[in-house]
Order: C-alpha cells, then sequence, then structure tokens
C-alpha cells in the first residue's frame, strides 16, 4: 500500500517535468561574491620576504564582484574573518581589521560599478617570521548586500614572512620541471638568479599556470628544461664550495638534499 | 492487491500515450544519393604559381538546377603538426567547376566540395588534401661544395627541375667552409618573423666542416637559426648532424645529443625551438651515425672518447655497453655504421694497435627497445672495402655496403664477406665519385622510392644518378640524372606534408 501512496507523488514529479517558462529578469535583489578569474581562485598567498627589508606593513587586493542590477549610490561592502581552523591571523597585529576606521571609506561598490578592489592590508609582525597565518575573508550579509551565493563568498589569504610556496609551483604535474618544493631550494633559487619565482614570475615569465592546462602561452618547455640545467650546475658548484668550507650539502630543515 | 493497485496506476500511464495525435507525414519519397568522384586524395600547389581546376563527376538523379556547390578550404593553426590542431574554414568557390588560383600559405590544407540539394537539404562532400608549398618544399636537396670550398644546396625537383645555388640565391652567398652534413628537421619549432608567433615548419639543419650549424626553414628559406642563436646558452663543440627523430628534432655535436619535441601536445607553440642542455651528460659524437626505426634513435661512434654511443626514442643519449662482446675502446678508430633494416645497424673498427679489422653487429630486437651488440665479426683478411673513403649501407632491401675502390663503385657481401664491383655504364667516364647512398622514402601521402644515389665530380661540376635497384643492385637507366655546378656531398629528401597528425614521425623508415 505504501507503494501505491509513492505513485501519486512520483506522477506529481514527473508531471513538472512538462513545466516550462520564459526566463526572468533577475529580480532577487543584490548580492555580493568574491571575483574568482577560475574556480580555483580561493587562495591567496603573500610573504614579506620579497618586498623590501624595512617595510612594516603591506596590502593584498580582495577583488568582489555584485550580483543584480547596479546602483546609482555608493554600496558598502562588510568582510569579516571566519575561523579557518588554524593559525588564524590576529585583527591588528597581523593585518587592519576590516571594520578599522582607517579602511572603512575603501570597503565600497562605487556607483554604477560591479567590481572593486578592497586592500586588505597586513602588518609585519616578528611572529610571521616562524608562523603563516590564515585570513578566511567572507562576505558578510547585510541589508544592502544579502547573502546569496555562499559557494563564493569566501576567499583565504595565507601570508607570512617567510618564504611561501608559490600556488603555480605545480610539482604533481608533468609539465612542471622544478621538482619538489622546499623553502630552501626556493631561497637558493631565489639567490642564484635574481629572479622572485613566486606566482607572477611562474606565469608570466616561464608560462606555468595553477589550473589546467597547467601552462599559458608564456610556456617554453625548452626554456624550464634550460633553467633546471641551470640551477643544477648553480646547485653542484654550492655544494662544492660548502664542502670545500667542510660543510654539508645544501638541505631542507628535514635533512632532504636540495636537488633538481 | 498490492500488485493489483501497481497494474492499474502503470495501465494509466499506458493510457496516455493514446492522446498523442501522429502528424507524421508517411508519404514516403525516395531520397537520391549524391556520389561525389574525379577529385584525388592530395594534390600538390605551388603557391603564386598553380590555378587548381576540378570538375567532379556527380552520380544523382537530382536535376543540375537544384544543386548548390560549396568548395571549402581549411587550415590547421599548425599545419597539422599537434594533435590539438585546431581549424579555420573559408569558402572559396560556389560553382561546381572549381578554379582556384592558389594564393595561400604555404601549409597543408584540406579541401572540401560540398553539393547541396537545396530542395532537401540533402548534401555530399568529397575531400583533398591540399599540400601548398612554394619551389623549395619539396625534393631532393643537393648539399654540395662550391669550388670556393664553401656550402650550397641544389634542389632536384619531382620533375627534374634542378633549382640551383639556392643560398646564394636567397641570402646572398653559399654557407663559409666545406659541408658536412645536411638534416631534414620535421616541424622544427621557431618564432616566425612577422608575427613573433611560436609555429612549426620544416626546415633544413645544414653543418659545415667550419662549425655552422643552420637552420633554414623550407618553404622561404628564412635563416632560423645559426649555432649563436640555436641555444639558451651556446656550446664550444664541434657540430656532426640535424635529424628528426620519432619526437624529435635532434642535434648531434661534441657536446652532446640536443632534443626538442617536434610532436606532441606539448609543442602546441610551447618553445620558441632554442635548444636547452642534452637531456642526458653523454658528451661526443661523430660522423659515423646511422638511425634505427626501431629504436627511434641512432647509434653512433663518439670519437673524443672513443665508444659506441645511442640515442633512445626520448632523445636521451648513453654508451653503449655489451656483458657479452668486447666494446671498442681508446684504441679504436670507427671506420664505417650503417643500417640494414628496421632492427640491425653495422659498424665497422679498426683496432690501431693490432691494426685488426672488425664488424659490429648492434640489434634492437623489438620496437623501442634498447639496442644489443649481437655479434662481433673479425676480418682477418679484409678487402680494400674497409679502408675505402666513400661508403654506405643498402638500408632496406640487401644485405651489402657499398664502397669505392680506385673510383670505381663496388660493394662489399655482409653475410659471406666478399666483395663484388658494380658497373654502371652511365657514369661519366674519368669524373671522381664523389657520394653514394641509398635512399629511401616510403609514405603514404608522398612519393616512395628506393634509390640508389651516386655522384661524380669533373670539370667543376658534378653530374648527379639516383637508380632503381634490384636486389640492391642499381640497374637501368638512372631515374634521375642532375648536373651542376660543385661537388656533391650528400642528398637528402624534403617532404612537406610529414606531420604529428598523420602519423609521419613515429616509427617511420626513411633514410635521413
Amino acid at each position: 500500500m505504501k507503494n501505491i501512496h509513492h505513485l501519486p507523488v512520483l506522477f506529481l514529479l514527473f508531471s513538472l517535468v512538462s513545466c516550462e517558462k520564459e526566463l526572468e529578469v533577475y529580480s532577487a535583489g543584490a548580492g555580493l561574491n568574491f571575483f574568482r578569474a577560475t574556480p580555483g581562485d580561493t587562495l591567496l598567498s603573500y610573504s614579506f620576504i620579497y618586498g623590501s627589508p624595512d617595510a612594516v606593513r603591506d596590502t593584498v587586493w580582495l577583488e568582489v564582484e555584485t550580483i543584480g542590477l547596479p546602483s546609482a549610490a555608493p554600496r558598502p561592502v562588510t568582510i569579516g574573518q571566519a575561523p579557518s581552523g588554524a593559525n588564524d591571523a590576529v585583527p591588528g597585529t597581523h593585518y587592519v581589521p576590516f571594520d578599522d576606521p582607517s579602511v572603512q571609506d575603501a570597503y565600497i561598490i562605487p556607483p554604477g560599478q560591479t567590481r572593486a578592489r578592497l586592500p586588505l592590508i597586513l602588518k609585519r609582525d616578528p611572529s610571521l617570521q616562524t608562523t603563516q597565518v590564515v585570513i578566511l575573508a567572507r562576505v558578510r550579509s547585510t541589508d544592502v548586500f544579502p547573502l546569496i551565493n555562499p559557494e563564493r563568498n569566501f576567499v583565504k589569504i595565507v601570508f607570512s614572512d617567510q618564504l611561501e610556496k608559490p600556488d603555480n609551483w605545480n610539482e604533481g604535474t608533468y609539465l612542471f620541471p622544478f621538482g619538489t618544493y622546499g623553502p630552501v631550494k626556493h631561497r637558493f633559487m631565489i639567490e642564484q638568479t635574481g629572479e622572485r619565482w613566486d606566482n607572477e614570475y611562474f606565469s608570466e615569465t616561464l608560462g606555468i599556470v595553477r589550473d589546467s592546462p597547467y601552462y599559458n602561452a608564456n610556456y617554453d618547455n625548452a626554456y624550464c628544461d634550460y633553467l633546471v640545467g641551470v640551477l643544477a650546475r648553480l646547485l653542484q658548484q654550492h655544494n662544492a664550495e660548502r664542502q670545500a668550507l667542510g660543510l654539508d650539502v645544501l638541505k631542507e630543515a628535514d635533512g632532504t638534499p636540495v636537488s633538481f | 492487491m498490492k500488485n493489483a493497485h501497481l497494474i492499474i496506476i502503470c495501465s494509466f500511464f499506458f493510457l496516455l500515450a493514446s492522446c498523442y495525435e501522429d502528424k507524421g507525414n508517411y508519404t514516403y519519397v525516395p531520397v537520391s544519393g549524391i556520389e561525389i568522384s574525379g577529385i584525388d586524395e592530395s594534390y600538390i600547389l605551388v603557391t603564386g604559381v598553380d590555378t587548381l581546376r576540378l570538375s567532379p563527376t556527380l552520380v544523382t538523379d537530382y536535376p543540375e538546377a537544384d544543386l548548390d556547390y560549396r568548395w571549402v578550404i581549411a587550415r590547421g593553426t599548425n599545419s597539422g603538426n599537434t594533435v590539438s590542431d585546431k581549424f579555420t574554414y573559408d569558402t572559396i568557390h560556389h560553382q561546381r567547376h572549381l578554379v582556384f588560383p592558389v594564393i595561400e600559405s604555404p601549409g597543408v590544407y584540406y579541401l572540401y566540395c560540398r553539393v547541396i540539394n537545396r530542395v532537401n537539404g540533402y548534401s555530399a562532400f568529397a575531400k583533398a588534401v591540399l599540400e601548398v608549398g612554394t619551389l623549395y618544399n619539396r625534393g631532393h636537396y643537393i648539399l654540395k661544395e662550391t669550388d670556393g670550398g664553401d656550402t650550397e644546396l641544389d634542389l632536384l625537383l619531382e620533375d627534374g627541375q634542378l633549382l640551383t645555388d639556392i643560398l646564394q640565391t636567397t641570402q646572398g652567398a653559399p654557407l663559409p667552409g666545406a659541408p658536412r652534413s645536411l638534416g631534414m628537421l620535421y616541424s622544427k619549432s621557431l618564432v616566425e618573423p612577422d608575427t613573433m608567433v611560436k609555429v612549426k615548419n620544416h626546415c633544413l639543419g645544414v653543418i659545415t666542416y667550419s662549425g655552422q650549424a643552420v637552420v633554414y626553414r623550407a618553404f622561404d628559406m628564412y635563416r632560423a637559426f645559426d649555432h649563436h642563436s640555436l641555444f639558451f646558452e651556446e656550446p664550444v663543440d664541434v657540430p656532426y648532424r640535424f635529424y628528426t627523430s620519432a619526437y624529435f628534432c635532434e642535434y648531434l655535436s661534441s657536446a652532446g645529443l640536443y632534443a626538442e619535441h617536434n610532436a606532441g601536445i606539448l609543442t602546441a607553440g610551447s618553445t620558441i625551438g632554442k635548444y636547452s642542455f642534452p637531456e642526458t651528460d653523454l658528451a661526443g659524437g661523430s660522423d659515423y651515425w646511422a638511425f634505427s626505426v626501431n629504436l627511434w634513435g641512432a647509434v653512433y661512434w663518439d670519437e673524443t672518447h672513443h665508444r659506441i654511443a645511442y640515442s633512445n626514442p626520448n632523445g636521451m643519449a648513453y654508451e653503449l655497453t655489451s656483458n657479452d662482446f668486447p666494446v671498442p675502446g681508446p684504441d679504436h678508430d670507427c671506420l664505417f655504421i650503417g643500417k640494414y633494416g628496421p632492427d640491425v645497424i653495422r659498424a665497422l673498427f679498426r683496432d690501431n694497435v693490432t691494426g685488426e679489422y672488425s664488424l659490429y653487429t648492434v640489434t634492437i630486437a623489438y620496437m623501442r627497445g634498447t639496442p644489443a651488440i649481437t655479434g662481433v665479426q673479425p676480418l682477418p683478411s679484409p678487402g680494400p672495402w674497409v679502408e675505402a673513403p666513400l661508403k654506405a649501407a643498402n638500408e632496406v632491401t640487401a644485405n651489402i655496403i657499398y664502397f669505392v675502390h680506385d673510383n670505381k663503385l663496388h660493394y662489399h657481401d655482409v653475410a659471406n664477406n666478399v666483395d663484388h664491383p658494380i658497373d654502371l655504364p652511365a657514369l661519366p667516364v674519368g669524373a671522381t665519385i664523389t657520394h653514394v647512398a641509398n635512399r629511401h622514402f616510403n609514405f603514404t601521402d608522398a612519393p616512395a622510392f628506393d634509390y640508389f644515389s651516386i655522384a661524380t665530380y669533373a670539370n667543376g661540376h658534378y653530374t648527379l644518378q639516383e637508380y632503381n635497384m634490384i636486389g640492391g643492385i642499381p640497374t637501368g637507366d638512372p631515374v634521375f640524372t642532375a648536373t651542376g655546378s660543385g661537388r656533391v656531398k650528400q642528398v637528402k629528401y624534403l617532404a612537406p606534408n610529414a606531420s604529428y597528425s598523420n602519423f609521419f614521425f613515429r616509427g617511420r623508415d626513411y633514410s635521413r
């Protein structure tokens, strides 16, 4: 008997298939997302190590985009920090809080605009030399921008005063020739070549990007192979110099020898 | 009881089918087909010179007045050289009889003839490959030494026409230094000079004894690279040869084996064509070299370190060692390396201490296998062939090695270890033989040939003859005869339609 009760429900569901309406213009009100050029744009990495040694703060930019029609008036944006699970950055210590009066004027969607870049001011706290901290930034639901798309209302900012593994360091892909990441290896590459070996260098100079197909128009596999050869040669020379001084070959903190 | 209710409900669904009003038209009319013939599979065209005229034959019941014609050409972004190629289409003609003055850039195109019945929409199409090039795109390139001792190129076209002194014509002068080798680099990466876009084109790699290593794009003889620009870090080396393996455009020099991908997804505009470092640290090489189709690589002599080396399908070089046979070493000099069939390479060595000669057999037992020394034949009382300066293997049909002794052509029967003269009455009397080779090419989209090639020199001019063979012995009159200035060093064939898409590279056996 239960089956018979289920059948009318199924029949009703099937009948819904035949319901087709003209698509309507979006009218569900305004919303706000973090802008993502690719679906994987949920993580921003930053390190003070690349900048001036005298810098005490720096700014990363969070790009947001609106849902719905533009407005003739400026619209305030409210961003908050959510717990990330570990090493959460401390507002005021590691960054200027999102609700700090000094940055409030910058947290708006300008009149007639659908996108805006919001400054996130990071502070060079000494603790960042030994700890990597995280800000899980979320768009707060407000009367102006009620929460509509929870899948795209967050971005994770990871920063420190140490070398960070660039997002484009795709050691798991067959196109990536520089091998396993290590901070000592990374620093060696920077010191020996004078290049930053950060996301911008990977993308703009080497053509290596994070997302599939993992390369762009700048990619030249022969040039990457050449750099690997140069780095291997430099490492060999460097290790020889170290050994001449009675030191061990260059190793990561866990004892793994640096290699290319 | 439950089942009964279920059946009633299901019956209700079936009853809904009776509400369907069938508005189908069952007044069937036979539909004729359209068969198109009179269009070949491929056409070879010279841009700016040829006009393609085609008149397809149709078999159909439709009246001509109901038919529309649409001729379309399609070209890949990379001339069909990569699997990820994307095509653009252009309609060039709307009449049945095509008249198409060819002004396209050199490359491989597809031509479609679509015939459409405008009444019922039925259509059919035929397809042909258009191989558009310049006169430099296809033919038998002749590497020669000028009277001034420099390097020049002539080109013998399929119709027997000879284009002479191409470097003088296109570059303003021959390449300084005597010619060492010529290699065909299929799908070599380079930067298009007009657009600065990374492209792949078939190129000629020319090497001289003065250390020049120059890469020319075939269709316009654009000088794409010289020794200085060919590398991210220019080596100090002795260049030996360029060649195309299964997947790489390779360059062998005393610094080692350099390889650049010429096919596959990685090559979709991925490199500007400069060489990185050799894939392995094995330096050394020489002019003694042979390519094995089973190996997808070459076996060669390293005259610096006195060892046999080989390249594998990944463009990596290794030393050939053996647990079963002694390998040649510091006391040995190599006198010859040549291939026989897809799996055998023979190498002749002289022990400079004992004065003894040995003929090594290297076998690659299976496709992409590792080469192994499978035999060493001592030659206690060898004939003059061992020290003959001109030698060449029959690479396909006969287990023999050609050689020139006292300016006369002979062959060495490898299996029976005996020598025989070869009489070629058509050879110019009194001229000096400067070149012998077996040249073969067999590919579905190009003319197949298996020639014995020989060139002589007299009074500042060469005579090149190419013969068909029976059992490896040249027979009959020459298929081609060409005469020009200078002294022939090598002859190599260039086929412009070789590409990754048509499987040219993988395991294709042709004389390199």
